[in-house]
C-alpha cells in the first residue's frame, strides 16, 4: 500500500516506563491474589484451603513489601520519594497508591499475626479489611495505566479488571508451585510443619480447576480488549498491529496467549494430567511466565507508537 | 566581671540568632511544601491574561530557527526538545510536497499531566502556562507517559520532568518566547488569547483553526492554520520506522552519553534558563504583559 504521508524526521521518543513498573505491577498482583485466597479459608469459612491460605497469608506481605521498592527505584530520584507521602493529590492514581501501598501491608502483616496467634474474630476482621485493599492496591495500578489517556492500548475500562483477573492467575499459579515444592521437599521438615499445615492432594488439584477458572475469566478478558482495540478508533487498531503482528506479537500471542494461558488451560482440563504434581508445577511455572509477558507487553507496547 | 556579662551577651545573641534562625528554616521549608502556584507572587499579575499561539504551517519553512532557539534559550541537553519540527513528506512521486509541522507544549486548558502529577509538582497559573516545579518533582514519569503529545521528557542532568515553559521567564520580562522571536516567516504567532485586539485572537475568530488530537479533551491552547491531518498521523503503522526514531540521538550524532553531559556542564555550567537572550532586554525589561 503506498503511504500518503512519510515522516522523515522526527524528535525520538522514549519508552519511560518499562521493566520496573512491569515488576511492581507482576508483584502487587501475586500480593493481592495471594490475599484473597488466603481469606477463602479464614474469612469465608472453607476449611479445606486453611492450609493453603495461610501460605497465601504469608505470601502477600512479602510480595508487597518488596514490590514498592522498585517503583522508588524507577524514580529519577529516589531519595524524593517521601514527598508522595505529604504531597498528596488526590485526582492522580500514582497518589493513592502511595496511601495503598503504606496501609495495606500493615492489614496484611497484623492479619498474619493473629492467624499465627489463632485468634479467630481478629482474623475475620482484618480478613474482611484486607479485601477490598488487596483489589484497590492491585485495581488501583489498573488505574495508573487507564488514566493515562493518550496511550491507546492503556485507555481502556478494562484495563482494571484485566489487571485483576490476570493477578488472581499469577497468584494462584505462584500457591501451587510454593505447595507442591512444599509437599515434595519439606514434607517431613517438623519445623515448617508447625506452623505450616500438610496441604492436602485433594487441595492442590483443587488449586489446579480453580486456576483453569481463571484463566478462562482472563483469555475472556483478553480477548475483548483486543476485539475492541481492532474494531474502534485509529490509534487503537495501530497498537493492536503492534501486540498482534507487530515488535511484539511474539511476546502477547506466543508467551501470554500461547504457553501462558491457553495450553495449561488445556492441559488442566485433561483428567489424568491435572492429578500430577509435575505437570501441575511445569503449567504454574508458563502460567507465571505469561503473567509476566502479560504485565511487560502492557506496560512497554503501549508506549511504543510515538504519540506526535 | 565585665567579661562575665559579655559571656553572658554573647550567649544571649547566639540563643536569640539560632531561634531566629530555626524560625526562619522553619518557615522556608514550610513554604516549600506549598504548592508552587501560592509561592509566586508573579502569577497575581493579571487575571485577563492566557497565553497561546498560533502556527500558520503555510509559512513554515522548516529552516529549525525555533529549536535552536528554544534549545539556547533553555539549555535543553543533546536528544530533548521542548518543540521540535516534525518533518513530513506528502504524497508520492510524482505528486510529492513537503511539510514541516512544528510541536511544542499545548499548555491545554484542562492539564492530562497537571491532574496526573502524584505530588503537584505540575501546575498551572492563571494566565495559563502550565509549568513544572523542580524541587517538588521526584521524576515518576507519569506525566510523560500521560501527555498524549508526548511534549515531556525526563531532563537527563536535572532528574526532573522537563517541558515547554512558553519561555516563561521572558514572558515575565515582557518578552516573546524564544522559538517566536526565531520564527522568521513570522509562522509563530503569540499572544494573549483574550485580548480581542490581539493578532491570536484575531486569527482564530477568523481563520478555520484545528489543534492537535481535539479527542483526548485536553482543550490545547496552541492553534495550528492549514493543518493536515494526514502529515499529523504519517507513518505511525510503519514498526521499522519507530525502531528507527526511538534510537538515541546522541548515539547516531556520534557523540557518547559521557560527552554529552560534558558539554552540557562546560556551556552553562547548570540546568534550565537563566538570563534572558535577547537584545531588547534591557528597553522590555519594565513593560511588563505587554507582549
Amino acid at each position: 500500500m503506498n503511504e500518503l504521508a512519510r515522516v522523515i524526521w522526527n524528535a525520538p521518543h522514549d519508552i519511560y516506563l518499562a521493566t520496573n513498573i512491569a515488576i511492581y505491577f507482576f508483584l502487587t498482583g501475586i500480593s493481592a491474589a495471594s490475599f484473597i485466597i488466603s481469606t477463602l479459608a479464614y474469612v469465608f469459612g472453607i476449611e479445606r484451603f486453611k492450609a493453603a491460605g495461610k501460605i497465601g497469608a504469608v505470601v502477600a506481605p512479602i510480595a508487597l513489601i518488596i514490590s514498592p521498592l522498585f517503583l522508588v527505584y524507577d524514580l529519577l530520584q529516589p531519595s524524593r520519594f517521601l514527598h508522595l507521602m505529604y504531597m498528596f493529590n488526590y485526582r492522580s492514581p500514582v497518589s493513592w497508591g502511595s496511601f495503598l501501598l503504606t496501609i495495606y501491608p500493615i492489614n496484611c502483616l497484623i492479619y498474619l499475626f493473629y492467624i499465627w496467634k489463632e485468634n479467630r474474630p481478629r482474623i475475620k476482621f482484618y480478613g474482611y479489611l484486607g479485601i477490598p485493599l488487596a483489589i484497590a492496591v492491585h485495581g488501583y495500578t489498573g488505574f495508573i495505566l487507564a488514566l493515562a489517556k493518550g496511550i491507546a492500548l492503556w485507555n481502556t475500562p478494562l484495563m482494571p479488571i484485566y489487571f485483576l483477573i490476570s493477578a488472581m492467575v499469577s497468584g494462584t499459579a505462584l500457591l501451587i508451585i510454593i505447595a507442591v515444592l512444599k509437599e515434595t521437599f519439606l514434607e517431613n521438615n517438623a519445623a515448617i510443619n508447625r506452623f505450616f499445615p500438610k496441604v492436602e492432594k485433594e487441595v492442590i488439584w483443587e488449586l489446579g480447576r480453580l486456576l483453569a477458572v481463571f484463566i478462562a475469566v482472563d483469555l475472556f478478558v483478553a480477548f475483548s480488549d483486543v476485539v475492541m482495540l481492532y474494531y474502534t478508533t485509529p490509534e487503537n487498531s495501530i497498537v493492536a498491529k503492534v501486540i498482534m503482528e507487530g515488535p511484539f506479537s511474539n511476546m502477547f500471542l506466543m508467551m501470554e496467549i500461547g504457553l501462558g494461558m491457553v495450553l495449561p488451560f488445556i492441559v488442566l482440563l485433561i483428567p489424568g494430567l491435572n492429578k500430577s504434581y509435575t505437570v501441575l508445577t511445569v503449567m504454574s511455572v508458563l502460567v507465571l511466565v505469561g503473567i509476566w509477558a502479560m504485565r511487560y507487553v502492557t506496560v512497554v507496547a503501549g508506549q511504543y507508537v510515538p504519540l506526535m | 566581671m565585665s567579661q562575665k556579662n559579655d559571656e553572658h551577651s554573647r550567649r544571649e545573641i547566639l540563643t536569640k540568632g539560632l531561634t531566629l534562625g530555626a524560625l526562619t528554616l522553619g518557615s522556608l521549608s514550610f513554604v516549600q511544601f506549598l504548592p508552587a502556584s501560592l509561592q509566586s507572587n508573579e502569577t497575581q499579575k493579571s487575571k485577563k491574561v492566557r497565553y497561546g499561539m498560533v502556527i500558520d504551517l503555510k509559512k513554515c519553512i522548516g529552516c529549525n530557527a525555533c529549536v535552536i532557539a528554544c534549545k539556547q534559550e533553555n539549555n535543553i541537553p543533546i536528544g530533548n526538545y521542548r518543540t521540535w519540527v516534525k518533518d513530513v513528506e506528502r504524497g508520492n512521486y510524482p505528486q510529492v510536497k513537503r511539510g514541516f509541522i512544528p510541536v511544542l507544549c499545548n499548555h491545554c486548558e484542562d492539564p492530562i499531566c497537571n491532574r496526573n502529577c502524584p505530588v503537584k509538582a505540575t501546575y498551572q497559573r492563571p494566565d495559563g502556562i502550565v509549568l513544572v516545579d523542580y524541587d517538588r518533582c521526584i521524576g515518576c514519569k507519569y506525566c510523560m507517559v500521560s501527555c498524549p503529545y508526548n511534549m515531556r521528557f525526563p531532563h537527563p542532568y536535572r532528574r526532573t520532568a522537563d517541558k515547554c515553559t512558553f519561555c516563561v521567564h521572558r514572558l515575565d520580562r515582557g518578552l516573546k518566547p524564544a522559538c517566536v522571536d526565531a520564527c522568521i516567516g513570522k509562522s509563530r504567532i503569540f499572544g494573549n488569547l483574550l485580548d480581542p485586539a490581539s493578532e491570536v485572537s484575531r486569527l482564530i475568530a477568523s481563520q478555520p483553526v484545528h489543534v492537535l488530537k481535539p479527542e483526548q479533551n485536553t482543550k490545547p491552547q496552541v492553534y495550528f492554520l492549514n493543518l493536515d491531518y494526514i502529515m499529523v498521523e504519517a507513518n505511525k503503522t510503519d514498526f521499522k520506522y519507530m525502531e528507527y526514531y526511538r534510537r538515541n540521538v546522541p548515539a547516531e550524532m556520534g557523540i557518547t552519553e559521557k560527552q554529552a553531559e560534558e558539554n552540557h556542564t562546560v556551556l552553562k555550567g547548570k540546568c534550565g534558563a537563566d538570563r534572558v537572550y535577547d537584545s531588547t532586554l534591557k528597553a522590555n525589561a519594565n513593560r511588563v504583559g505587554t507582549v
